[in-house]
């Protein structure tokens, strides 16, 4: 529910109270002043009655319309103006009606009169019904207006609101673009655009550092195993070696290999983290894959692996060219790894997936494992155990899918980028 | 062939010297950009092997400011950094070749040569060594006149070995320079025999002397008998 909505509704729910208060309370002075009006006119009439008897005496009882005067013994004392409430049928309804009575004892000219006027009162039904009508109507209109300039104000006040959102939005870690928030007056809105200002500039720097650590801690690593490979290199070109000697150097030039691999696998799944690969476009898979394929063919064919390929054409999706490229040779080194001579291997592309599959003589491993970082299998010592986390951190970059399962005797790794 | 290594580590830029001496290059070193534009300016140079991260400044700049003003000079970028960026960048702006560390010497020493036979293309492509030509323009070995049918990795592979005469090539080595990263090390080396074992039939089968000997446990060099 948008914000403006909700505080109108409470407005809305606030002002309704009120005006039920409200209402009570021009019930009550209503009928206070009606009262005061009728009294008024009631003895307005008695003096015009008073002046009419002084004029001409009333020898006996007169009755008229809503008018009483009662002769009465001279002795009778005067009185004060009495009023009371009383029920009178209407002339014309033909019902009772409650009505408002004036009964006072007056001496005109020495003669004494017992006068009784009375009159239609507002019923106190008619004044609850009049309010009501009022409060509703009031309301109703109070709920349309506030409602409508409810909207259009929030379009106004809310404007530099949105467009900090949007600004948000578009804000990439990497870029070195300064975000520009729009100016605001409100100052919830200057907090905001303040607080997100100091945000976007602290996640940059820390982006920054973090990649820029990543990258020199590489290259610490690497030059010092340059060296040393080079070393050896110029070691093993001196004369007079003995093959056991050559076989030492060579030894230990393979075991820094290792370890300069190794360092270039942890840095690529930091970069991948760091979202250095955030690129994306359409990649042509059905392209990409047979490339891949052609690739590994050699390997395929000097491994004496059955290779069966099953690409789908005109599989195209959204993704880094760079990581899919890798996503697929890793899948196949995996594939051919663990594989033995005299094995299978299937590549099947679809649309929806890449399926890999291939004959092991390992057994069923434990799925969640499989992506693990350093997890290997025994056959192949030499195997960094980073491929199948490069896989997945891959997907999880793409929000791919990736499955492993087991049947007739294949290792299958799924990937799929469309959910089915 | 003169050579500038611009590297900051002096004991990598003393490897590459002490290889490349050996194989005819009058090689210098400078430790930092400065130090590499002063050499610039006071020598002539065929060919820099450039480190980007320098010191005293970013060696993008000093590449920028090589094809700016010596375009002759062609230029290998050697980076740790091995970002996929300043690779690409690196390349646009005009470098001939770009080298990841840790490399082979080998490797490094077979990227110059190809720099520099790009350069001096004049009509001779070939490497001849004794009874065999090796012509790099149409990917042709001939044995006495006789052309070899080889496949592709055969070729880079003979190719390999030519560029480096008289080295111990590792199996590592050769296992990277044909097959990059995408290749296992563990099955690597038996590819590599295989290779080798193809490529002495088909030499052998042209009537040509198998230069190509195995050092045990290590890998091959290619010499004369």
């Amino acid at each position: 529910m948008k914000l403006i909505i909700k505080i109108t509704l409470l407005f809305v729910l606030i002002s309704s109270v009120v005006f039920l208060i409200g209402g009570v309370i021009t019930y009550e002075a209503m009928s206070l002043e009606i009262e005061k009006e009728e009294k008024f006119f009631l003895e307005e009439r008695m003096e015009s009655v008073l002046r009419y008897l002084g004029r001409r005496p009333a020898k006996e009882r007169v009755v008229r319309d809503k008018l009483i005067i009662q002769p009465m013994d001279s002795l009778t004392a005067e009185t004060d103006v009495v009023f009371s409430d009383t029920l009178v049928t209407h002339a014309m309804l033909q019902r009772m009606e409650s009505h408002l009575k004036l009964d006072v004892i007056r001496k005109v000219n020495g003669r004494t009169y017992k006068i009784t006027i009375y009159d239609l009162i507002v019923e106190e039904d008619d004044i609850i019904e009049a309010v009501r009508s009022a409060m509703l109507k009031t309301f109703l209109l109070l709920l349309i207006v506030s409602l409508l300039l409810s909207f259009l104000a929030s379009y106004f006040v809310f404007r530099p609101f949105q467009s900090t959102l949007s600004a948000i939005r578009s804000f990439s870690i990497k870029s070195s673009d300064t975000v520009k928030l729009p100016p605001s007056t409100t100052s919830e809105f200057k907090k905001l655009n303040q607080f997100a200002d100091e945000m976007m500039a602290k996640a940059r720097n820390d982006y920054s550092a973090l990649k820029e650590f990543s990258e020199n801690a590489s290259h610490e690593l690497q030059t010092p195993l340059s060296i040393a490979r080079g070393k050896l290199e110029l070691l093993m070109e001196s004369e007079g070696l003995r093959e056991d000697q050559m076989e030492l150097i060579s030894g230990a030039q393979h075991a820094l290999t290792r370890l300069s691999k190794l360092g270039n696998s942890l840095s690529l799944l930091t970069k991948i983290e760091n979202q250095e690969f955030s690129d994306f476009e359409q990649v042509d898979m059905t392209a990409l894959a047979s490339r891949m394929i052609d690739e590994f063919k050699e390997l395929i064919k000097l491994k004496e692996i059955e290779l069966e390929v099953d690409v789908s054409p005109g599989v195209n999706i959204n993704g880094n060219q760079t990581l899919l490229e890798l996503l697929i040779a890793n899948l196949m080194n995996n594939a051919i790894r663990h594989n033995y001579s005299g094995g299978k291997l299937k590549v099947v592309l679809e649309n929806a997936f890449i399926a890999i599959s291939n004959t092991s003589h390992s057994q069923q491993v434990n799925t969640s494992e499989l992506f693990e970082r350093f997890k290997k299998g025994t056959e192949n010592p030499d195997s960094s155990g980073l491929g199948l986390s490069i896989v997945k951190k891959i997907c999880e970059q793409h929000q791919f899918r990736v499955d492993y399962s087991i049947s007739q005797e294949q290792h299958v790794l799924t990937v799929c980028w469309e959910s089915v | 062939m003169k050579l500038l290594v611009v590297e900051d580590h002096d004991q990598l830029s003393a490897n590459i010297r002490s290889y490349l001496n050996q194989e005819g290059y009058v090689c210098e070193v400078a430790d930092n950009y400065q130090q590499a534009v002063e050499k610039l300016y006071a020598y002539e140079y065929d060919l820099v092997a450039l480190d980007l991260m320098l010191p005293d400044g970013n060696g993008l700049d000093l590449l920028r400011s090589i094809k700016e003003n010596w375009p002759d000079i062609c230029v290998l970028i050697i980076s740790a950094k091995n970002a996929l960026d300043d690779k690409l960048q690196g390349l646009n702006l005009g470098a001939d070749d770009y080298l990841a560390k840790p490399f082979h010497l080998a490797e490094l020493n077979a990227r110059l040569k190809a720099i520099f036979r790009r350069k001096n293309q004049q009509g001779n492509d070939g490497i001849v060594f004794e009874e065999i030509t090796l012509n790099t323009a149409n990917f042709e070995v001939k044995v006495h006149d006789t052309i070899l049918d080889l496949t592709r990795k055969e070729f880079e592979l003979f190719q390999y070995l030519m560029l480096n005469q008289n080295r111990v090539l590792t199996k590592q080595s050769i296992a990277e320079h044909l097959w990059g990263d995408y290749m296992d090390t563990a099955d690597s080396f038996d590819f590599v025999y295989q290779h080798i074992k193809n490529l002495r039939k088909k030499i052998a089968e042209a009537g040509g002397s198998d230069y190509i000997h195995t050092v045990y446990g290590v890998g091959y060099k290619f010499k004369k008998q």
